[in-house]
């Protein structure tokens, strides 16, 4: 009988781990012996990372997309389908095209991020975003016509993709300003949930001396509860109050609704064993990347190295071999610290990052590895 | 960080059980709970993990 495994999400995790199996499993695929499917909601992998650039004017959201077919390999099959439940004890899904449940012998979970901007009243009337691509296309306009006032970043979900990238964010805005002669007349302040301006302490560290010189105002313990957006107030939780001219904010994110409706946790985020990547409440599940609650960012390197985890726990799996390979909570990222100058910080579950100098070389190798990206979606780095 | 999105989905009243492995949480959690106007319940520190109570207001 063949052994079924099937993805669900054919982002950055979703995508790496068919590439890494088509190549792990490439003999029991072409034997029949095993199937692996990938169950996307679209026809296009999304590279997100794309979109911090579209409100400058560097790129635009067609450059983070391209059809999942040209970058998965032809071993695997792909189903452009929406999944709507998921039977953990039946090991069976139901989808929205198909009247028969699709059954699995492995599932992973790879269903990534969502945006809920509702859940802050006033926020999606008031607000703007470049973590989607619509966010980011609309944020372009007014940042475009934006020449005073007070720009306001606002991290408001906890936890959100992309740690890096509200810092990366205000960096680039001062300096876009700045090159155009009109910081003077515009003021940055950035807000975060907790006592510092970034969740970990070394690069929060490495952060606030940077916002200090370029005149970054920094409210910290700021937790976004409602907007008014005729009054362009942004009130939080600790009782602050901040008027705004133009609110950029990182809205409150959630997973997939099946995955609470399954049992798998709680949000949307698949409650994980943080190294073996297993789900704690089914059998035979894995997640990967967002949708997983490890603790590590929501980033596309997490997602990246975790896939090699599940792909090789995996094959052990279908060969009848004890899995042994562990994720170590390995990330990295470049950090964007102006238009032309950027940092790199890499760190795993014991070892806390430590942000190297800014330059320019390394804002050049973060847009190179951007373009060089679709190598690692087709699994070739 | 994952506190506080525990406590936008609670009811006033409720209490909130924090399960962290990170050393940080000790003073980071009580700092936050003091700003926020909400209540410290309890603090039991483990070899493995802490679990911090904290209730909303």
């Amino acid at each position: 009988m063949t052994e079924e495994i099937v993805i669900i999400g054919g982002g950055t995790g979703g995508s790496v781990l068919a590439n890494d199996l088509a190549e792990r499993l490439d003999e029991e695929i072409d034997a029949g012996d095993v199937q692996v499917t990938l169950i996307n909601d679209g026809p296009d992998h999304v590279y997100k990372p794309v979109w911090l650039y579209v409100p400058f004017g560097k790129r635009e959201p067609e450059d983070g997309r391209r059809p999942l077919r040209e970058l998965v390999d032809n071993r695997i099959r792909i189903r452009e389908d929406r999944v709507t439940e998921i039977d953990t004890d039946a090991q069976q899904l139901s989808t929205a095209e198909r009247v028969s449940p699709t059954h699995y012998d492995h599932l992973v979970v790879a269903t990534g991020s969502t945006l809920a901007p509702d859940e802050v009243p006033g926020l999606a009337e008031g607000g703007h975003d470049y973590y989607s691509e619509d966010g980011a296309l609309a944020l372009r306009d007014e940042l475009l016509e934006f020449t005073e006032g007070h720009l306001v970043l606002s991290v408001i979900g906890s936890p959100h993709m992309c740690p890096a990238a509200p810092l990366e964010f205000v960096f680039m805005a001062d300096d876009w300003f700045r090159k155009r002669g009109l910081r003077e007349e515009i003021e940055i302040t950035y807000t975060y949930p907790i006592n510092r301006v970034h969740g970990n302490p070394h690069i929060a560290d490495w952060a606030q001396p940077l916002m200090d010189e370029r005149d970054i105002n920094t409210e910290t313990f700021f937790n976004g509860e409602e907007v008014d957006p005729e009054a362009g107030t942004l009130t939080s939780m600790e009782g602050s109050e901040l008027d705004y001219d133009l609110l950029v904010s990182i809205p409150p994110h959630r997973g997939v609704e099946l995955i609470e409706e399954a049992g798998l946790g709680d949000r949307g985020w698949v409650e994980v064993n943080k190294h073996t990547l297993e789900a704690e409440h089914a059998e035979n599940v894995y997640a990967l990347g967002d949708a997983a609650a490890t603790g590590v960012p929501k980033a596309g390197s997490v997602a990246h190295y975790q896939a090699a985890t599940v792909g090789q726990r995996l094959a052990s799996e279908v060969r009848g071999q004890v899995p042994t390979a562990a994720y170590d909570g390995k990330t990295i990222c470049f950090i964007e610290t102006g238009m032309d100058s950027a940092s790199f910080v890499e760190f795993d579950y014991q070892n806390p990052p430590s942000p190297v100098t800014p330059s320019e070389k390394i804002h050049w190798s973060k847009l190179a590895y951007n373009e060089s990206y679709w190598l690692t979606a087709r699994g070739l780095i | 960080m994952d506190l506080i999105g525990a406590i936008r989905d609670v009811d006033p009243g409720d209490v909130v059980l924090l399960l962290s492995d990170s050393d940080r949480s000790l003073t980071d959690v009580p700092e936050w709970v003091e700003e926020a106007g909400n209540e410290l319940r309890a603090v039991e520190e483990g070899d493995d993990h802490h679990e911090i109570y904290v209730e909303k207001v």
